[in-house]
Parts: C-alpha cells; structure tokens; sequence
C-alpha cells in the first residue's frame, strides 16, 4: 500500500458514498479528478473496497432448525388467549349489548366467578398450616404437603396441572428431566411475555426458584430467578 | 438506436414499477389476512422473512444463540404487530426495523437474570442437541474472524455496515430502518468501514 500522504484528503464518508454510486452530479466528477491525482486516497479506496467486499461474501448463516417451532410455540400462546377472546367477542356480537339477555348473562356469570374464587380461598386457607411462607402470595390453589425429602414441598395446582417443589424448583408431575428446551428467567421480558399469555404461571414464581413445566408441544419452558440455587 | 434503448429502458422501468407494486399488493394481502385471523399469512410472512432475520441479528448480536433468541422475539412482535402495518414503507423494510431495535434491546438490556452455565450441561437454547456448537457457528474461520470484528465496531456503525454491506440495502432504505437522515447514514457506513479496515490491518501485521 503507498505510504503517499494526501494534503487534501476526501472525507471519508464520500469516499464511501462514492464506493457505494451514492455521490450525484459534480460530486463524482470531483472525487474522480482527485483519485486519479493522489495514490493515498486510491490506497484508501481500494481498503474500502476490500472491507465491503469481505462483508459481501459473508456466508448467510441457515436458521438453526428449533427456531421456527420455537417461533410457533410462542405464537400460539399469543394466539390461544387471542383467538379465544375473538370467538368470545364474535359470539357476543350476535347479542345486542343492551339486551336483558345479555346484561342478566353476564351478571351470572360475574357472581359465579366470585363464588368460585371465595370457595378456592377458603379451601385453600383451611389446608395451609399456618405460618407456612409464601402461602398469600401463592394463592388458594397452593398446599403444604411433606415431602419425600423430609422436606415441606409446596404443591401448587393451577389450572389443573399439578407442581411440586423440590428444592429450588417447581415441577410438573410428569414432565420429564430432559425436556428443558429453553430458559426464561423471571422479570425478563420474555416471562412477561409468558405471563402475560398464562396469568397463572405468574404464581408459580413467588418468592424464589423457578417452574419447569410442560405447555401444550410438551416441551418445557424453565423459569428460573436471578439468585436461583443451582438445580439439586 | 437511441429510440430502441430508451424505449428498453422505460420498459424495464416500467416492469419494474408493476413488480413493486405487485410486491406491495401481496404483503397488504397478507396483512389483512392476518387481521382476519388466517394463521397461514403469518407462516408466509415467517417463512419470507426468518433468513433476513436470524442473519441481521447474527451479524449484530454475535453470537448464534443470542441471535436465535433474539429472532424469536423480532417475529413474536412482528406477529403482535402485523395487523398496524400500514404499508408507508415495505414489509421487508418494516420488519428490519423491528429485528434493529429489538437487537438494541436486547445488546443494552441488563440481564441479571442470566445464568451462565458450562456447555456440558446440556442444550439451553433452541439448538438442536444432534449438532456440535461448531456446526452452528460460521462454517469458515474467516467469517468468524470477520463477525469478531464486527462486533467490535461502535453499535450505530456496525448497523448501518450490517444493513449495508452484509443485507444489501440502499442508503434511503437504512435511513427508513434506523430512523435517521441519509447523511448520517452515510457517515455511520464510512466509520463503520473504517473500523474494521482499522482492525483487518492490525490483524494482518
């Protein structure tokens, strides 16, 4: 490379348009008539030159082949909660909003849940012995219960699906050891994500430790805290 | 002569035109669909799309499992965000602007809740456990040396030369993607440039 020192070097973002054709008009011509009067400004281009073309060739990297189920599984978790509200809001767009029907439907309804809920607080207070942690935050749907380790383990049932605590971690009866696909950790923005598609996982996270749990592709989604104990 | 080459080259200007407009008509066609609800608009889109996506969060985030999480991210807020597009810019544009600032995020998010653990411990990301960590970095230690250097190029250089020379856009389509006037475009190429033909010269002494 010419060790020629230019005295009026181009400036370097028009050495780089002119690389690219983005100069117009006189520009060009200028650049062109001082390239082909100065060796050092050539020497720069042809670096130029050489970094773009180095970044030209980059070999396109195939997406590894987890990520479009990857992509999929969290797009139907976006599309469980969206595509159940939408048939909602469709059914109830056949009833006019200000019908008696209407009114008195959702009146029952309401009532209903708050039965449901009351009836699961009580439950779930008259089972926690008392002065076990973490049992308000847990909710109605957590229980005490000794476990195999001399231990107390903490089950919580959510939506059905049974968890038990061991050690750090809660898991789902039946979820396998190696079913770890992938980690989120609690406070991310990709658990937010999670909770926000499943609220009740949420009360899975209390205090800390993490889940591993099974979602509807069987695999399993560990959710750990930032000063998580190791796995036992 | 002269008649016959203008008369090609409003042709071709001409097919060129109707392929853009063609292009736009079929990403609105999907947008709506997807707005229906049509599961299979946002397959197309995906399908379109994962390529550019996973390689520009490659080349801006380093490494491959970072860049598998963070694509998976890139297209959970392009399936949240797909019925807004108001086609102002093109879909391809539009979804470079969302893998760009979600690379952002994810390079200056703090992530205390990172938990590094050894290799050995088995796969933690959307790798598929069949393969070496060798088979999914770049095939070639020269593209690795290259992506090493990147990434040590100033982020708001190392986007507009990753837009430019790796993804092939032109300077008024970056200016869409990152939000800035075409000047400064032009200046954040020509330092990102120079940071790495700094670095390739240093490594060949």
């Amino acid at each position: 490379m010419s060790a020629a020192v230019c005295t009026l070097p181009l400036a370097p973002d028009r050495l780089s348009a002119y690389l690219d054709g983005e100069l117009i008009g006189d520009d060009v011509s200028r650049v062109e008539r001082h390239l082909e009067d100065c060796p050092a400004c050539r020497a720069e281009l042809a670096g130029l030159r050489r970094v773009v073309r180095q970044l030209e060739r980059t070999r396109r990297a195939a997406p590894p082949p987890l990520l479009a189920e990857a992509v999929a599984r969290r797009v139907a978790l976006e599309g469980t909660n969206v595509g159940l509200l939408e048939r909602v809001e469709r059914a109830l767009g056949r009833v006019p909003l200000d019908s008696n029907l209407f009114l008195g439907f959702a009146m029952v309804l309401a009532l209903s849940g708050l039965v449901l809920a009351y009836a699961m607080g009580v439950q779930g207070r008259a089972d926690a012995p008392a002065g076990s942690p973490g049992d308000a935050a847990a909710g109605a749907a957590a229980q005490w219960v000794a476990g195999d380790h001399g231990l107390q383990v903490l089950r919580a049932d959510i939506a059905g699906r049974t968890f038990d605590r061991r050690g750090s971690l809660w898991v789902e009866r039946g979820a396998g050891e190696g079913d770890v696909s992938r980690r989120i950790a609690v406070g991310s923005a990709a658990a937010e994500d999670l909770f926000a598609a499943s609220p009740r996982l949420r009360e899975l996270t209390v205090g800390s430790g993490g889940v591993v749990l099974l979602d509807d592709s069987r695999q399993a989604v560990l959710i750990v805290s930032a000063d998580a104990e190791s796995e036992p | 002569m002269t008649t016959t080459l203008a008369s090609d080259l409003s042709t071709a200007a001409a097919a060129a035109a109707d392929a853009v407009a063609d292009a736009r008509a079929r990403e609105m066609e999907l947008v709506e669909r997807h707005r229906r609800g049509d599961a299979s608009a946002f397959d197309e889109v995906y399908g379109d799309h994962e390529a550019m996506v996973y390689n520009l969060a490659l080349s801006l985030v380093g490494s491959p499992e970072r860049a598998a999480d963070v694509a998976q991210e890139i297209f959970l807020r392009v399936y949240r965000h797909l019925g807004k597009f108001r086609g102002r810019s093109s879909l391809k544009t539009w979804i470079y602007r969302v893998a760009v600032n979600q690379c952002r995020s994810r390079l200056s998010r703090r992530r205390p809740w990172h938990q590094p653990l050894p290799e050995e411990e088995g796969p933690q990301t959307l790798v598929d456990p069949r393969r070496g960590p060798e088979s999914l970095a770049l095939a070639d230690d020269a593209g690795r040396q290259l992506r090493r250097c990147l990434a040590e190029v100033p982020e708001p250089f190392r986007e507009a030369v990753v837009l430019r020379d790796i993804e092939g856009l032109a300077y008024d389509e970056i200016s869409e993607v990152l939000g800035v006037r075409i000047g400064t475009v032009r200046s954040r190429i020509a330092r990102g440039r120079q940071h790495l033909k700094d670095r390739f010269e240093s490594l060949e002494t």
